[in-house]
């Protein structure tokens, strides 16, 4: 009787640590959709407990997150490189996850008065469509231009639907479209744009 | 007036039905979270801006967990220049020790009557993100007074958050990237708000504890900063109407 009790202790505690029946763990893999190299990222996850989980990636682009359970999981991947993507509840829920990123890129120019001349204090603003499954966002504070009038956006996530808002207190507001900046020429390297902005006068 | 009631309960068990289960738990509470930063003290050598015209102050930037790197005031210093607070970041234009009129550093750490290093106390904010807490039931009254007493962002008590790090860069223009100063970790207990209060439709504003960063790549700790997180406010949102289409079979669910 005693072994009995013994194995099905065992047992149990295998079966336990087996199927996660204690915690789960989430994996991320984040990589380059040309190369398939590894992205340097931050993975931050929340479930139904009030705790956002961070981890950064190691050398493999890989973060394993541990979770009281992957039930309504939703996270996001954040880079300096390759923007950000919202995983939803949907991808998660497996506990291993692939994510494929491109390249963003660094939009900057100078914005300019109807004369021509630099402006600054304009501000300059990016603007992201909203992923419903997002449940982390990030609020982006607003570029402001130089005494040169020069502005820079770093990290421009090209594969979603944007928009680049140009204000000052003077003149009339001017939106740049995802179509303007892709053809933008290019700055001093390939992921790089470069995009004046000329401001008119308020109607 | 019966047949009235009698469609009335008629119409609430329609959308009972026609709801998918635990329909009352379809709004979120959105917390909006910010992270911040005082105590600023760089006591080493930074050489990551050292070229003309703009050697050597700098502004630098913030990359972290919750956001990426603005030309602001995220790891604000102390000179100021450009309509930012910006840090030496070319020491080796002036020796350490040797700067008696503090134009290159702005406190005299060992109190010899030189400046040795730089300091910025002030805290400003580098980084704020949205979470949305799902499942939240629908707020509700339930002594009817008109005021919701239940549900929403009500018995959200704390919110916490792990691994925290800022990475930091001297910020340039279009002229060249960014330059890479270093990497700040907090304190691995960083950061729990646990005094949150939280009404069904909204919640205040609220501090974690402070905590140091602790380690710093490239070593040694040569620039530290204290951090902590603030709950800036919590709202309540019936994101998918449910909570207005519950109003109308039963007046508990039209609080305020």
């Amino acid at each position: 009787m005693n072994n009995l009790k013994k194995v099905l202790l065992v047992t149990g505690a295998l079966f336990c640590l087996e199927s996660g029946g204690w915690a789960e763990t989430l994996k991320v893999q984040v990589v380059d959709a040309k190369t398939g190299g590894p992205v340097q990222a931050t993975v931050s996850a929340i479930g139904a407990l009030p705790r956002l989980e961070s981890v950064r990636t190691d050398q493999e682009g890989v973060v394993v997150l541990d979770l009281s359970s992957l039930e309504s999981v939703s996270a996001i991947v954040k880079t300096s490189t390759h923007g950000e993507r919202c995983l939803g509840e949907e991808e998660t829920k497996e506990g291993m996850v692939v994510v494929r990123m491109e390249p963003s890129l660094r939009v900057f120019g100078v914005v300019r008065d109807p004369s021509g001349n630099p402006l600054r204090k304009a501000t300059v603003k990016l603007v992201y469509r909203d992923d419903p499954k997002c449940r982390i966002r990030f609020d982006r504070a607003d570029e402001v231009t130089n005494e040169r009038g020069e502005y820079v956006l770093r990290n421009v996530d090209m594969t979603k639907d944007l928009a680049v808002v140009v204000r000052h207190d003077l003149y009339a507001e001017r939106t740049l479209t995802k179509g303007e900046i892709l053809t933008a020429p290019e700055g001093p390297s390939s992921n790089t744009k470069e995009i004046d902005v000329d401001l008119v006068e308020r109607p | 007036m019966k047949r009235m009631l009698l469609r009335g309960l008629f119409g609430f068990v329609i959308v009972m039905l026609a709801l998918p289960s635990g329909m009352a738990q379809q709004g979120l509470c959105r917390l909006s979270i910010t992270m911040l930063n005082s105590n600023r003290h760089v006591l080493g050598e930074v050489n990551t801006e050292c070229s003309w015209p703009r050697a050597p102050f700098g502004n630098w930037g913030v990359e972290s967990n919750f956001g990426g790197r603005t030309n602001a005031f995220q790891f604000a210093g102390w000179k100021g220049e450009d309509n930012l607070l910006q840090w030496d970041s070319c020491t080796s234009d002036c020796q350490r020790d040797t700067d008696y009129s503090c134009l290159w550093y702005n406190h005299d750490s060992n109190a010899n009557g030189y400046c040795d290093d730089q300091v910025s106390n002030a805290e400003y904010s580098y980084a704020t993100i949205w979470v949305d807490m799902y499942g939240r039931n629908c707020p509700y009254d339930s002594n009817r007074d008109g005021s919701c007493d239940w549900g929403g962002c009500y018995g959200i008590t704390q919110f916490s958050v792990s691994g925290q790090y800022l990475t930091l860069y001297e910020l340039d223009d279009w002229l060249g990237g960014d330059d890479y100063v270093g990497n700040l970790s907090v304190d691995s207990g960083c950061c729990t708000v646990s005094n949150l209060s939280c009404t069904p439709r909204s919640c205040y504003a609220r501090y974690s504890q402070t905590y140091p960063t602790v380690s710093y790549y490239p070593g040694p700790l040569n620039t530290t900063a204290n951090v902590r997180m603030r709950i800036d406010w919590g709202s309540f949102i019936d994101y998918s109407g449910i909570c207005a289409q519950l109003g109308h079979w039963d007046p508990g669910y039209n609080c305020h």
